[in-house]
C-alpha cells in the first residue's frame, strides 16, 4: 500500500465535481474559499412537519453540494381579508435554526441492534436486511404467540409529519395491530368543549383580530404561538383588550392589560363567578341562550335527568328533549334537525307540570333554572375565596365579557388537569350566557385537524382518479343511507357519527386499556386519595361498569388477555413523554415486550431502551406536508432538497421494505393467514402489494402526488393544483373542508376572503350541534356525572395527586423547543439555561434555603427528579414550574418531570352510552393529566 | 524542495489516506490489519519518509472480539447514549457552529473540484484526512510535473490551522475521559501528532501570503 511512489490518487468520501478552480484560479488565502458566497446549488420549500401545530410556517431552505445550510422564512402568505393582517412573517427561533437538527449530534444515521442489556447503550450496527429481518420474525411470533394486537403504536405527530404518521398506520391497520389515539396518548384533550359542543374547533388565528377582548386562559401564546401572536398585538393596536388568565405572572401576562392571577386549579370558580354576575345582573343574552344552548331545556325534578320522550309515552326516544314554550304556554318538543325556534319563545325560567307515560305529574324546571341555583354558589365573594381573585376583578371581566366580541383564546393546558373538563365547561358556559360564539372575533379554540388530502388516499383501494371516486362515492352513499334513517341529521351530524361507527372498525384505539392493562396504571388509578372524593367507587369498579353495559363495545382494545409484545415508536419518545415515564412504563410493559423498535432521526430516551433502531430521514431529506390545520387553512409543502446522510431512510420506505421483509418471512415460516380480533381474514403473503397498492406507491414522490390529486378531486383544493403548482409555490390554500370530520366539525364554510370563525352554521344557518340534545349542552343527565354533582359546571378542588405534598407542580410549553425536539439543539441551548430547571417564587426559595441555580430534589410518591432551581417573582406561592420537554438526559439521573407525574384520569372520561359520550377519536376517552401535581423541593447536601 | 524530492510529500499524502480509511466504521479488513500488525507495519515503513520526527502509534494490539471492537466505536464515536455520541467524529460537533464550520468545508472541497460522496458529511473526519490526502497527493503530483504547488501548500496550512488541526486536539482531550481501547486511544493519539506536527511544518516551509 506504501511505497515511494506516487501511485494513483483513492478517494471514496470526496469525489471529482465541478472544473477544479485551483488550476485557474490559485488558492492564495481562505477569503478566497467566500468569494461567491451567496450562490447556492438550490432553494427549496421547506417547513417543519412536527407537532408544533399548527406551526405551517413556509420556509425556503438553501442548499450547498447536498447540505442544507440554512433557512429563512419566506413571508409570502397573501392577504385573506381585507382589512385584517396577513400572516407574515410565519416563523419562530425554532425554524430558523431547524436545518441545525439534522447535523444534530444525536443523529443516527444506521440500523442498530442492542449489543447489550436495554438501556445499556452498547450497539451493534447492522445492514437494513439483518434489522428487518429481527422485526419482521417478532412481527409474526406476536401474532402467533398472542394475536395482531399486541403489536402496538402510539401515535405521535412528533417528528416525521404526516407522511410517517400514514406510512405506520397504514401498516398496523394491514397487520391488524393496534394505533393509539394520538391526542390522548400526547394528552391534548379538552373534555370540557366537547361535553359542551359534542366536537373540538378553532378559528384561523387571523380572527383574533375581530376580537374585542382576548382571553389569553390555559395558554401562553408569548411563547407557543410565536408565528401568530402577533394577531393580538395587533387586535390590541386596534383597540381590543387582553387579558391573561394565569397563576403566575406568565410571558404573556406581561403584554396583556389584564393579568389575573388565578389559583392552580380554580379557574371554574372564576368562570362561574363571571357567569354569576351576568345573571345577577341580567346582562345575559337570552335570545342566544334560548337557541343555540341546552339552557331552556326542561329537567325533571324528581330525578334531575331531562324530561325525555320516553318518560312522556310508551316507547318513546330517549333524545327528545323538551322546552316550555312562552307563546303556546305547552311543553314541546325541541327540534332536533334545526335551531331554528319557528315562532316558539323557549322559557328559560319558572317551573312546569309535565305528565308522565303513567299519568303521574312531575315538575319540570328549565336548566337555566338549575344554572342560577348552582351559581349562589358563586357569588364573586364566594368564588374569590376559592380562586383568590378579587371580587371586583371578577364583576369587570363579567360585565366586559357581556357587552364585547369576547374570545377565549385556550391551550391544551385545561386538559391537562383533573378537573380541567369542569373548568371548560363553566368558560363555554361564560360565553354561552353572552351570545359569544358563532360570530367572528368571538369563541372558544383548541386546536384542530383541517382538512386533509391524504384521508382518502388512505383509504383507496384502487390508485388513481377511480379509486378516489370508489371512496368519495361510498363515502357518499353511508352519508344518505344514515340521513335517510335520520333525516334529522345534518351533514356535520352526519359525518361525525360515520366517522365514529368507522373507528370501531379501524385500528385506532383509546389507549387507556393498553395503561390500564398493561402498563401498570391501574394501581394509580385506584388510590381513592389521589382522585376526586365523589369518586365513590373504586376505579376498576367504574371500568368493569363501563364495559359491561357495552359504552366500550368493540373497543376495549387490547382486552386484559392481550398482552403487548411488540411496541413501534416513530418518530415519539413514550419514555419521555407518558406521564410515569420510566418509572411506569419500564417497570410494567417492557418486561412484556419481546421486540421494541425505535423510528428516529436521533437517539432519545425509548431509542436508548430498544432492541432495533431503524433511522430515518427527516425534514429536507423526505418530501411532506405540514399537519394541516384550521388556523391556517394551507396546505405547507416540504420538499427533499437534501439526500440523508449515512441510511436513513424515510418512515414509508422503511414500511415498505419491512412488508416485503415480513412477506418473505411468512412465506419461509408457512405462516401465511390469522384472523384478527374481530374475526376477520388477514395475510401476510401479499403485504407488500396491499400495503403499496399494488406498488403504485411504492416511492415516496408517488404517495405525495396522489394526496395532492386527491385534494383536487375531493375539492378541497382548488382545481388545477399539481404536484408542480405545489412545488413551486410551496403552500396552497383549500377550498373547502372535504369529509374530514375534525374540518366538518368546524361548523362553517371555508371562504375564499374571510378569517374561519367556527361554529357559524349554529348561528347563522340554525345546524343542530352534535350533542345529546343538539344544542350546546352545559347540563350531562349521565348517571355517573349526577352522582358525582357534575351534571353542571361548579368548582372541585384538585386531589393531591401525587400524595400530600407543599407545592403543586405546573407546566407548560416552553418556549426554546417543540416539545423535546429543540431541546438540546445546540443553538436553542445558548438560547436558554441550557440545563433543566424549575422556576419558584423567592419567598418560598427563602424559605427552603434555596439560591438562585441550586439543586434541588422535586419528589412526590411517585418518584424525584434533580434540577435547578430559578428564582422568579413572577411565579406565585406554593406553585412549582416546570416547562415540558426537557430531555431525560439533561437530568441527573435521568428522570424528569414525567417521573413525578402519575398520569391519573378522571373516572368519568370512562362514560360512555349517552348521546355523544361515546369513544370519539381525540376528543372523548380517558386521557391522563399531569398539572398541578403535589410535590416537595428539596435543597440537596 | 525540487523536483524528484517529493517523497515526504507522498509520505505525508499516504499517511492521510491510512488514517482516513481507520477512522470510517470498522469492517473485518481494518480488524485483521490492526490484529496481525499489518496497520503497524505500514505506519513504521513511512515514518523515516516523513519530515519531520515522529513516533509509531496506533499499535496496541485489539485485546477483544470483533464485535466489541466495533460496538467501541459505536460507544465512543457513533452512537453514544442520547445526546450523542461522547467523542464524535464531525469537526462541527466540537465547534460552536457546526453549520458554519460545514459551509466552509464544501468551499474548501470545491474550491478545489471536489465534492462529498453520497451519504457523507463534509466534517466528518474521514472526509478531512481525505481531502488532506488530496491535496497532498495534487502537490506531490504537481511537483513532478514542474508546476506551482504553493496553492496546495497554503490551502493544507490553513486547512489544518482551521480545521482538523483545530479540532482533533479537541477530540483527543475528551477521549481519554471515556476509557478508550487501545487501538482507538493510539488512533486519535497518533492522528493527532501527526497533524500537529504537519501543520507546523507547513508553517516552516510557507512564507507569510504576500496578500
Ligand atoms: S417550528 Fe413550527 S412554528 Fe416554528 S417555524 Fe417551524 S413550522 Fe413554524
Amino acid at each position: 500500500m506504501f511505497g515511494a511512489s506516487l501511485g494513483s490518487l483513492s478517494l471514496k468520501d470526496l469525489q471529482p465535481a465541478a472544473a477544479q478552480k485551483v488550476e485557474a484560479t490559485p488558492y492564495r488565502h481562505w477569503e478566497d474559499l467566500y468569494r461567491q458566497r451567496w450562490t447556492w446549488d438550490k432553494v427549496a420549500w421547506v417547513t417543519h412537519c412536527v407537532d408544533c401545530y399548527p406551526g405551517n410556517c413556509p420556509y425556503r431552505v438553501y442548499v450547498k453540494d447536498g447540505v442544507a445550510l440554512w433557512e429563512e422564512q419566506a413571508g409570502r402568505y397573501g392577504v385573506i381579508e381585507p382589512g385584517v393582517p396577513d400572516m407574515n412573517p410565519m416563523g419562530c427561533q425554532k425554524g430558523a435554526g431547524w436545518a441545525q437538527m439534522l447535523y444534530a449530534k444525536e443523529r443516527v444515521l444506521y440500523p442498530l441492534k442492542r449489543a447489550g442489556e436495554r438501556g445499556e447503550a452498547k450497539w451493534k450496527r447492522i445492514s437494513w436486511d439483518e434489522a428487518l429481518t429481527e422485526v419482521a420474525d417478532a412481527v409474526i411470533d406476536a401474532i402467533q404467540e398472542v394475536g395482531p394486537e399486541s403489536i402496538v403504536h402510539e401515535m405521535t405527530g412528533a417528528q416525521g409529519g404526516p407522511l410517517a404518521l400514514g406510512a405506520v398506520m397504514r401498516f398496523i391497520d394491514l397487520v391488524g395491530g393496534l394505533s393509539m389515539d394520538l391526542d390522548a396518548v400526547v394528552n391534548d384533550f379538552t373534555p370540557g368543549m366537547y361535553l359542551t359542543f359534542g366536537k373540538i374547533f378553532a378559528s384561523s388565528v387571523d380572527d383574533w383580530f375581530h376580537s374585542d377582548l382576548i382571553y389569553i386562559w390555559h395558554m401562553n401564546p408569548a411563547y407557543t404561538r410565536i408565528p401568530y401572536y402577533h394577531y393580538i398585538a395587533e387586535a390590541r393596536y386596534k383597540g381590543a383588550e387582553v387579558v391573561t388568565v394565569a397563576p403566575d405572572f406568565s410571558p404573556s401576562a406581561v403584554h396583556a392589560d389584564h393579568h389575573v392571577a388565578v389559583k392552580p386549579g380554580t379557574d371554574a370558580a372564576l368562570a362561574l363567578g363571571m357567569c354569576q354576575t351576568i345573571v345577577e345582573e341580567k346582562l345575559y343574552d337570552a335570545a342566544f341562550m334560548k337557541e343555540q344552548t341546552d339552557l331552556p331545556l326542561l329537567v325533571r325534578v324528581d330525578n334531575r335527568r331531562y324530561l325525555r320522550e320516553s318518560d312522556l309515552k310508551e316507547g318513546g326516544s330517549e333524545e327528545q328533549l323538551y322546552f316550555f314554550d312562552a307563546n303556546s304556554q305547552k311543553i314541546t318538543a325541541a327540534q332536533r334537525g334545526t335551531l331554528a325556534l319557528d315562532g316558539a319563545d323557549p322559557a328559560l325560567e319558572g317551573s312546569f307540570s309535565a305528565t308522565l307515560a303513567d299519568g303521574r305529574p312531575v315538575e319540570v324546571v328549565p336548566v337555566f333554572e338549575l344554572v342560577k341555583e348552582r351559581l349562589q354558589e358563586y357569588t364573586p365573594e364566594k368564588a374569590s375565596e376559592m380562586c383568590g381573585v378579587h371580587p371586583d376583578t371578577i364583576r369587570m371581566l363579567a360585565r366586559k365579557t357581556a357587552r364585547m366580541k369576547a374570545n377565549i383564546l385556550l391551550g391544551f393546558n385545561s386538559g391537562k388537569q383533573y378537573h380541567g373538563d369542569l373548568q371548560e365547561r363553566a368558560m363555554c358556559l361564560l360565553l354561552g350566557l353572552t351570545g359569544n360564539w358563532g360570530k367572528k372575533g368571538t369563541g372558544i379554540r383548541i386546536w384542530s385537524a383541517g382538512p386533509w388530502p391524504g384521508m382518502i388516499s388512505g383509504a383507496k383501494l384502487k390508485p388513481g382518479a377511480e379509486g378516489t371516486e370508489e371512496v368519495t362515492r361510498m363515502i357518499g352513499q353511508m352519508e344518505s343511507a344514515l340521513r335517510a334513517q335520520d333525516p334529522t341529521l345534518s351533514h356535520e351530524l352526519a359525518i361525525t357519527e360515520l366517522s365514529t361507527r368507522m373507528t370501531s372498525m379501524s385500528q385506532l384505539a383509546a389507549p387507556v386499556f393498553f395503561w390500564y392493562y398493561n402498563c401498570g396504571y391501574r394501581e394509580n388509578w385506584n388510590r381513592r386519595e389521589w382522585n376526586d372524593p365523589s369518586m365513590v367507587r373504586s376505579f376498576d369498579d367504574y371500568m368493569e361498569e363501563a364495559q359491561d353495559k357495552g359504552w366500550w363495545q368493540g373497543n376495549v382494545r387490547p382486552n386484559k388477555d392481550t398482552p403487548s409484545r411488540v411496541y413501534i415508536e416513530c418518530g415519539g419518545d413514550t419514555l419521555r413523554r407518558t406521564r410515569g415515564g420510566q418509572t411506569q412504563l419500564l417497570k410494567h410493559l417492557w418486561p412484556k415486550l419481546n421486540m421494541v423498535v425505535n423510528i428516529d432521526w436521533r437517539m432519545n430516551t425509548t431509542g436508548l431502551f430498544a432492541d432495533i433502531f431503524l433511522p430515518c430521514t427527516t425534514h429536507c431529506e423526505k418530501i411532506n406536508f405540514h399537519f394541516s390545520t384550521v388556523h391556517t387553512n394551507q396546505l405547507v409543502f416540504n420538499d427533499r432538497s437534501v439526500d440523508a446522510p449515512g441510511e436513513a431512510k424515510s418512515e414509508p420506505e422503511i414500511f415498505r421494505l419491512l412488508c416485503r421483509k415480513i412477506e418473505e418471512r411468512a412465506k419461509a415460516r408457512g405462516f401465511l393467514e390469522y384472523r384478527d380480533s374481530r374475526g376477520l381474514p388477514k395475510r401476510l403473503d401479499d403485504l407488500y402489494d396491499r400495503y403499496t397498492l399494488m406498488g403504485e406507491f411504492a416511492q415516496d414522490d408517488a404517495m405525495i402526488r396522489e394526496w395532492v390529486n386527491d385534494g383536487v378531486i375531493t375539492g378541497i383544493l382548488p382545481e388545477g393544483t399539481t404536484m408542480e403548482t405545489v412545488r413551486e409555490k410551496g403552500f396552497i390554500r383549500f377550498v373547502d373542508w372535504g369529509s374530514s370530520p375534525m374540518a366538518v366539525n368546524q361548523g362553517s364554510d371555508l371562504l375564499p376572503n374571510e378569517t374561519h370563525c367556527p361554529l357559524r352554521h349554529h348561528t347563522e344557518k340554525k345546524l343542530p350541534y352534535p350533542t345529546l340534545s343538539r344544542r350546546a349542552q352545559f347540563y350531562i343527565d349521565h348517571d355517573w356525572f349526577l352522582e358525582a354533582g357534575e351534571e353542571l359546571p361548579l368548582h372541585k378542588d384538585t386531589p393531591k395527586m401525587g400524595g400530600d405534598y407543599p407545592f403543586v407542580l405546573t407546566s407548560g410549553h416552553p418556549r426554546w423547543s417543540i416539545h423535546a425536539a429543540n431541546m438540546i439543539n445546540k443553538i436553542m441551548l445558548n438560547t436558554y439555561q441550557g440545563r433543566p430547571f424549575v422556576f419558584m417564587n423567592p419567598d418560598d426559595a427563602r424559605a427552603k434555603g434555596l439560591e438562585e441555580g441550586e439543586e434541588v430534589r422535586v419528589s412526590n410518591d411517585m418518584g424525584s427528579m434533580i434540577t435547578h432551581v430559578k428564582i422568579s417573582p413572577a411565579v406565585r406561592p406554593g406553585q412549582v414550574i416546570s416547562y415540558n420537554g426537557f430531555n431525560p438526559c439533561q437530568f441527573k439521573e435521568w428522570q424528569d418531570a414525567a417521573n413525578v407525574e402519575p398520569g391519573m384520569v378522571k373516572w368519568l372520561h370512562l362514560a360512555g352510552g349517552y348521546g355523544h359520550l361515546r369513544f370519539r377519536p381525540m376528543c372523548w376517552q380517558p386521557v391522563p393529566v399531569d398539572r398541578a401535581v403535589r410535590v416537595e423541593v428539596a435543597k440537596i447536601d | 524542495m525540487r523536483a524528484g524530492e517529493e517523497s515526504p510529500t507522498i509520505a505525508r499524502s499516504q499517511v492521510y489516506r491510512l488514517l482516513a480509511r481507520s477512522f470510517a466504521f470498522p469492517d473485518e479488513a481494518l480488524y485483521e490489519d490492526v490484529t496481525k500488525g499489518r496497520w503497524q507495519e505500514q505506519v513504521s515503513q513511512v515514518l523515516p519518509q516523513f519530515p519531520f520526527e515522529l513516533a509509531a502509534g496506533g499499535g496496541a494490539a485489539v485485546a477483544f472480539p470483533f464485535a466489541e471492537f466495533q460496538a467501541e466505536y459505536n460507544r465512543l464515536f457513533e452512537v453514544g447514549t442520547m445526546g450523542g455520541p461522547p467523542c464524535p467524529l464531525f469537526g462541527g460537533h466540537h465547534e460552536r457552529d457546526r453549520m458554519r464550520v460545514m459551509e466552509e468545508l464544501i468551499r474548501f472541497y470545491n474550491y478545489f473540484g471536489l465534492s462529498m460522496a453520497a451519504g457523507q458529511l463534509p466534517d466528518h473526519i474521514t472526509v478531512e484526512l481525505e481531502f488532506m490526502h488530496y491535496l497532498t497527493f495534487k502537490e506531490a503530483e504537481a511537483r513532478q510535473q514542474n508546476r506551482e504547488q504553493d496553492s496546495y501548500q497554503r490551502a493544507q496550512k490553513d486547512f489544518l490551522d482551521r480545521h482538523l488541526g483545530k479540532w482533533v486536539p479537541v477530540l483527543r482531550q475528551k477521549l481519554f475521559n471515556f476509557d478508550p481501547p487501545p487501538f482507538f486511544a493510539e488512533l486519535v493519539t497518533f492522528t493527532d501528532e501527526f497533524v500537529g506536527r504537519d501543520r507546523q511544518y507547513l508553517k516552516s516551509i510557507l512564507n507569510p501570503s504576500p496578500f
